[in-house]
C-alpha cells in the first residue's frame, strides 16, 4: 500500500507512544480516564497541557489541511453497540459517511470490500439494514467497516467488544486481531479488561487517575506485573478454569477523583503495599528497556526496608497447574 | 453531486424516515384515529367555502325579516345566529382560518425553536448561554397581556395574531431541543463523525436533525394544537380579526350576542371542532413522540 | 437424598409474538442446592432470563409456562396464585436481581425509603425492624450502614450493584436469583461483588442462581452450571467435570472462547452466528445450525438429556446426539492448552 507510517503520541500527565505497526493496550478502571485520553488523541476535545504529536508534528500546528489528513488517517470505535451508529442511518448511509466527507469516489466497491472486511456476509443482506435490525455484534462489525473504510493506519478502540455477549466478543477479537495484521494497522486499545487487551496487543499501559502508572510489552505485564495497581487488575479478572485459585483483588472502593490534588502516589490510598515513600510522586523507573513503572517499591533509593521488594513472577495469579 | 446518486444521500434518508414515521402513526389505532381527525379539518379547510350552502356573512331572510337564532332544521342543520347567518355555513368557512393558524402559528413556533435550541445545543459556550437567556426572558413574558400589547401595537389582523403565538411559543421547544441536541453531540456516532473529519453543517444535517425530528414534530403538533387554542382565546377577548370568521371568532360572536344560552347551536359546534382538533393534534404529538422515542431503542434479541 | 432449594422440571416456556408461538425455555431441568452459586450460561437470546421470570413469576404478559414445573424446597410454584406467590415467595424467599438493575433504583427516593417499600409490600415488619436489616445488609456487602439514607445517584456503579443484593438480602431469603450482576461493572468492580456474594453465602448458606454469559465467573463461583442454548438444556454438571470434559460441542466452544491472562496468545475459539429463534415448536438441535458436528438427525430429533460418558459425576448431563462422538474425538481437549 506505501502508506506512510505514522506514530501518535499523548505527552505530560499521560506519556505514551504509539508506535508503527504496534497495537496498544491501555488498561484502567472505569473513570481512570481512558475514553478522554481517546477523544483528546482522535482530535476531539483540546489539550489542556501537553502535547500530542503526529508523524512528528505537534497536532496544535496543524492546518486545516493537516487535520484533514489526520482525520482520514485516524479512526475511532467506540464501545456501547447501541450508540455508536446512528440509528437513523442503513449500514451504506454510515460507511459511505467517512467517503463522502474526503470526497472519495467508487464508494460501492470501497463500502462492500468493507462490509466484507468485518466478515458480514452476505454483504446485500447488511447494507439496507438499519442500526435496530441488527445485533449488537453486528453492529460493532458496522462500527468497525466504518472506521476502516478509509483505510486508515491508527484506530483507536474505546472498549469496542465491552458490551458483548462472550461469543460474539471472541470472534470480533479474533476479527480485530486478524484485521491488525492484515492492514498493518497501529492500534490503540482502551480497556477495563485486561484479558482481551492481552489477547489482542502487543504493548500494554496501565492507567490510574489519567495517569500511565505501568508500560511493558503484554507478556511481560501480564507475568510480572510491577505495579501493585496492575497486579489488582489481573487478580481481578476471573479465569475460565475451575482449578484455577485466583485470590480476590484486594483493593477496595473505587479510584477517588480528589486524588489528583494528591502531592504523592495517586494509588496511594488504596495502594496494599503503602510505604511512607509513597508520600511523594514516584517517578517513572525503567526495570527492562520496555519495560516502565512508575512505584516507590522500584525507585533506586528506597526510604525504608519494608519497600524493596521484587514481585515474583507466577505469583498473582494461583501459578496455573 | 456523485454522493447524492450513491442513494445515500440526506434526501434518501429524509423520504425514509417520513415513511417509517407514517408507518409508525398508522401501526397504532388511536393515532390513526387523530390523524384522520386532522386530515378531516385539513379537508374542510380546502373545500368548506365551496360546500357551504351559504356564505358566511350571508342574512337569511325568511317573509322578508331576518331569520334569527333559528333552531336546527332541514334548511339549517345547526340552526342561525342572531345575525342570520347559517351556522353550518360558518363553520364550514371557519375551518380554513382555524386550521391555517394552526400551521403557520405551529410552523412559526417549531421553526424558531430548531433555530435556537439546535444553535444553542450545538455551538454551547457563550452562544448557548446568550440564546437560552433570551429564552429564559421569553418565558417570562405573559402571554395575553403580551399579545394584547402587541396586538394593539401591529394593529389587529389574522396574520399578526399568528405572529404573536408564533414568537412567544417557542420557548418550550428551542429549551428542550437544545437538551436533545447536547445529548447528540455526546453520542458515540456523532463523535465518530466529527473523527472522520465531517463538518458541522453535514452532522447537523445528517445526525442532528434526523435524530430530533421525532420531538421536533412532537413539538410542531403541539404548537399547532395549542396555536389554535390560543388564537381562539384571543378572538375571544376580541383581540383578533373579527372579519374572519375563524371559529373562535364564532364563539365570541355568540358570547357577545348574549344569547349563548338560548342558542346552544351557534357556540357549541365551533367549541367542540377547536377542542376535537387541539386534543387530536396533542395527542398526536406526545404519542408520536414517545413511540417514536421507543423505537430504535430496543435490542434485536 | 434432601428436597433440593430450586427445582426446574421440565420447563416449557413460550411466548405469542406477531411472528408466532416463540419458545423461549424447552424443556429445562435443573436444580439448585441451598449453600451453592448456581451458574446458568448462555448467550444473549438463549433465554436465561426468561426462565428467571418464570422462577419468580414475572413473565412478561404474552409469556406462559407451557408445561413442567418450578418447585421451591417441594412447593411447586407453578400452582400457587399470584397473591399467595407475592405475600409468601416473592422476596421473603426468593429475591431477584434483575438485569441492569442498578440502574433501576428509584433516583428519587433514598435507598432506605426503597428498602422500606419492598419489605412493606411483602411482610408486616415495622419500619424500625426493616432499618435494622438493611442497615445489616449494607454492612454484608461491604457499604456503610449509615449510607443507606442516600440517593443511588451518590453511588458508583458497583456500589449501586451492591446497594441492590443488599435490598436482595433485606428479607433474609434462601434463594438469590442474579440475572448478569456485574455485566456492567469492571473488573475490580465485579471481583468485589462476587466476593460480597460469597461472603454471604457462606455465612447464611443462601442458594443463589448466577445467570450470565460469563462462563469464567461461573468456572470461579460455582459448584455446579447448567449451559442454555435457544432455550434447549445444552449441558448440566459440576463445573470441574464440565471443565475437564465439556460433552456438548457447544459448551466445548464456549469453553475456548475466553481470552485468559495466562495465555494471552492462545487462538479464540470462533462461535459463528446466533442462537436461532425458535417459532415451530422445536423438535430438534436447536444448536445444530451453529454445531461443526451435526447431522441430519439434529436437525429432525430433539435430543434428550443424558448422562455425560466417563465423567467422574453423576449429575452430568449432556444434551447432543453426538455426545459420544465429541467425547472421543476431544478428550480432555482443554488439558492440553
Amino acid at each position: 500500500m506505501g502508506r506512510d507510517r505514522k506514530t501518535v503520541t499523548a505527552v505530560d500527565d499521560v506519556s505514551l507512544a504509539l508506535r508503527p505497526g504496534i497495537a496498544h493496550g491501555i488498561v484502567g478502571e472505569s473513570g481512570c480516564g481512558k475514553s478522554s485520553l481517546l477523544d483528546v488523541l482522535a482530535g476531539l476535545e483540546s489539550v489542556d497541557g501537553g502535547a500530542v504529536t503526529y508523524d512528528g508534528r505537534p497536532t496544535a500546528e496543524f492546518s486545516r489541511r493537516d487535520w484533514m489528513a489526520f482525520r482520514r488517517d485516524v479512526q475511532i470505535v467506540f464501545q456501547n453497540p447501541f450508540e455508536s451508529l446512528d440509528p437513523k442511518l442503513t449500514v451504506r448511509e454510515a460507511i459511505a459517511e467517512p467517503l463522502a466527507v474526503h470526497s472519495i469516489d467508487d464508494r460501492h466497491e470501497r463500502i462492500e470490500t468493507a462490509v466484507e472486511r468485518v466478515e458480514l456476509r452476505p454483504v446485500e443482506r447488511y447494507l439496507e439494514k438499519l442500526p435496530h435490525q441488527l445485533s449488537g455484534g453486528e453492529r460493532q462489525r458496522v462500527s468497525i467497516a466504518r472506521a476502516l473504510v478509509l483505510e486508515p493506519s491508527v484506530l483507536l478502540a474505546d472498549e469496542p467488544v465491552s458490551m458483548l455477549d462472550v461469543s460474539t466478543q471472541a470472534n470480533i477479537l479474533s476479527m480485530l486481531s486478524s484485521l491488525i495484521d492484515e492492514l498493518d494497522l497501529s492500534v490503540l486499545y482502551v480497556s477495563h479488561d485486561i484479558s482481551t487487551v492481552g489477547y489482542l496487543c502487543d504493548e500494554v499501559s496501565v492507567m490510574y487517575l489519567g495517569e500511565v502508572v505501568e508500560s511493558a510489552p503484554t507478556n511481560r505485564l501480564l507475568g510480572e506485573p510491577a505495579h501493585p495497581y496492575s497486579r489488582a487488575l489481573i487478580d481481578a479478572v476471573p479465569i475460565p478454569d475451575p482449578y484455577a485459585e485466583r485470590e480476590r483483588t484486594a483493593l477496595v472502593g473505587t479510584p477517588d477523583g480528589g486524588g489528583r490534588d494528591r502531592t504523592g502516589c495517586l494509588f496511594g490510598d488504596r495502594c496494599p503495599d503503602r510505604t511512607p515513600a509513597c508520600e511523594r510522586r514516584p517517578e517513572p523507573v525503567a526495570l527492562e528497556p520496555t519495560h516502565r513503572v512508575s512505584c516507590h517499591l522500584y525507585t533506586e533509593e528506597p526510604t525504608d526496608e519494608t519497600a524493596v521488594r521484587t514481585p515474583v513472577p507466577g505469583e498473582h495469579h494461583g501459578g496455573g497447574r | 453531486m456523485t454522493y447524492r446518486s450513491a442513494a445515500t444521500g440526506p434526501l434518501e434518508t429524509y423520504r425514509r424516515n417520513v415513511r417509517r414515521g407514517l408507518a409508525l402513526v398508522l401501526s397504532d389505532r388511536t393515532t390513526t384515529t387523530y390523524l384522520a381527525i386532522i386530515c378531516g379539518a385539513f379537508v374542510l379547510a380546502l373545500v368548506g367555502p365551496w360546500i357551504a350552502p351559504y356564505e358566511y356573512n350571508q342574512t337569511v331572510y325568511v317573509d322578508g325579516r331576518i331569520h334569527r337564532l333559528a333552531t336546527p332544521s332541514l334548511a339549517h342543520p345547526l340552526g342561525t345566529t342572531w345575525e342570520g347567518y347559517d351556522v353550518l355555513s360558518r363553520l364550514l368557512y371557519g375551518a380554513r382560518p382555524s386550521v391555517l393558524t394552526g400551521v403557520l402559528g405551529g410552523g412559526l413556533i417549531i421553526s424558531v425553536g430548531l433555530l435556537v435550541g439546535v444553535t444553542a445545543g450545538w455551538y454551547g459556550g457563550n452562544v448557548d448561554a446568550a440564546l437560552m437567556r433570551m429564552t429564559d426572558v421569553f418565558y417570562g413574558v405573559p402571554l395575553i397581556p403580551f399579545a394584547i400589547v402587541l396586538v394593539a401595537l401591529l394593529n389587529i389582523g389574522f396574520y399578526t395574531s399568528i405572529a404573536v403565538i408564533g414568537l412567544l411559543l417557542w420557548r418550550n421547544s428551542a429549551r428542550v431541543l437544545r437538551a436533545q441536541v447536547l445529548q447528540l453531540k455526546a453520542r458515540p456516532y456523532v463523535k465518530a463523525a466529527r473523527a472522520t473529519g465531517a463538518g458541522n453543517t453535514r452532522i447537523v444535517v445528517r445526525h442532528v436533525l434526523p435524530n430530533i425530528a421525532p420531538m421536533a414534530i412532537m413539538f410542531f403538533a403541539l404548537g399547532v394544537g395549542h396555536s389554535i387554542l390560543i388564537e381562539a382565546s384571543l378572538s375571544f377577548l376580541g383581540i383578533a380579526d373579527p372579519f374572519v370568521p375563524s371559529w373562535g371568532v364564532m364563539v365570541r360572536n355568540a358570547y357577545n350576542s348574549g344569547t349563548m344560552s338560548r342558542a346552544w347551536w351557534w357556540a357549541l359546534p365551533p367549541g367542540i371542532l377547536i377542542a376535537t382538533l387541539v386534543v387530536s393534534f396533542c395527542m398526536l404529538g406526545r404519542k408520536y413522540g414517545s413511540m417514536a422515542g421507543n423505537e430504535g431503542n430496543g435490542t434485536t434479541y | 437424598m434432601t428436597t433440593p432449594l430450586l427445582e426446574i422440571d421440565d420447563l416449557t416456556v413460550t411466548y405469542r409474538t406477531d411472528a408466532g408461538e416463540l419458545t423461549a425455555v424447552s424443556d429445562v431441568s435443573f436444580c439448585v442446592e441451598a449453600n451453592e452459586i448456581f451458574g446458568l450460561v448462555g448467550e444473549s437470546g438463549s433465554g436465561k432470563s426468561t426462565l428467571a421470570k418464570a422462577i419468580i413469576g414475572c413473565l412478561d404478559r404474552n409469556g406462559r409456562i407451557d408445561s413442567g414445573e418450578i418447585r421451591y424446597c417441594g412447593t411447586a410454584l407453578t400452582s400457587l396464585s399470584e397473591e399467595r406467590f407475592r405475600r409468601e415467595f416473592r422476596w421473603n424467599e426468593i429475591a431477584w436481581i434483575p438485569q441492569g438493575s442498578m440502574n433501576s433504583l428509584d433516583p428519587l427516593e433514598r435507598l432506605c425509603d426503597q428498602a422500606l417499600e419492598i419489605a412493606q409490600t411483602h411482610t408486616d415488619h415495622s419500619a424500625a425492624t426493616v432499618d435494622d436489616r438493611f442497615r445489616r445488609a449494607f454492612d454484608a456487602v461491604g457499604l456503610q450502614p449509615d449510607r443507606v439514607t442516600e440517593y443511588p445517584h451518590q453511588f458508583s456503579g458497583g456500589m449501586k450493584q451492591r446497594a441492590m443484593i443488599a435490598l436482595a438480602l433485606l428479607l433474609e431469603p434462601s434463594l438469590i436469583i442474579a440475572d448478569e450482576p456485574t455485566t456492567a461493572l469492571d473488573v475490580i468492580m465485579q471481583d468485589q461483588v462476587f466476593r460480597y456474594l460469597d461472603e454471604i453465602r457462606q455465612r447464611t448458606g443462601v442458594g443463589v442462581l448466577l445467570i450470565t454469559h460469563d462462563l469464567s465467573v461461573v468456572m470461579e463461583e460455582c459448584a455446579n452450571l447448567a449451559v442454555l442454548h435457544s432455550g434447549q438444556l445444552a449441558e448440566v454438571g459440576p463445573v470441574t467435570a464440565i471443565y475437564d470434559a465439556p460433552h456438548h460441542p457447544y459448551t466445548r466452544k464456549l469453553l475456548g472462547a475466553f481470552p485468559d491472562v495466562r495465555d494471552p496468545d492462545a487462538e479464540l475459539e470462533v462461535l459463528e452466528g446466533h442462537p436461532p429463534k425458535i417459532t415451530d415448536g422445536g423438535g430438534y438441535c436447536t444448536f445444530a445450525t451453529r454445531c461443526p458436528i451435526a447431522t441430519a438427525e439434529c436437525e429432525t430429533v430433539a435430543p434428550t438429556p443424558q448422562q455425560a460418558l466417563e465423567s467422574p459425576s453423576q449429575y452430568h448431563l449432556t444434551t447432543c446426539h453426538r455426545s459420544d462422538r465429541l467425547f472421543e474425538h476431544g478428550r480432555s481437549v482443554r488439558r492440553s492448552r
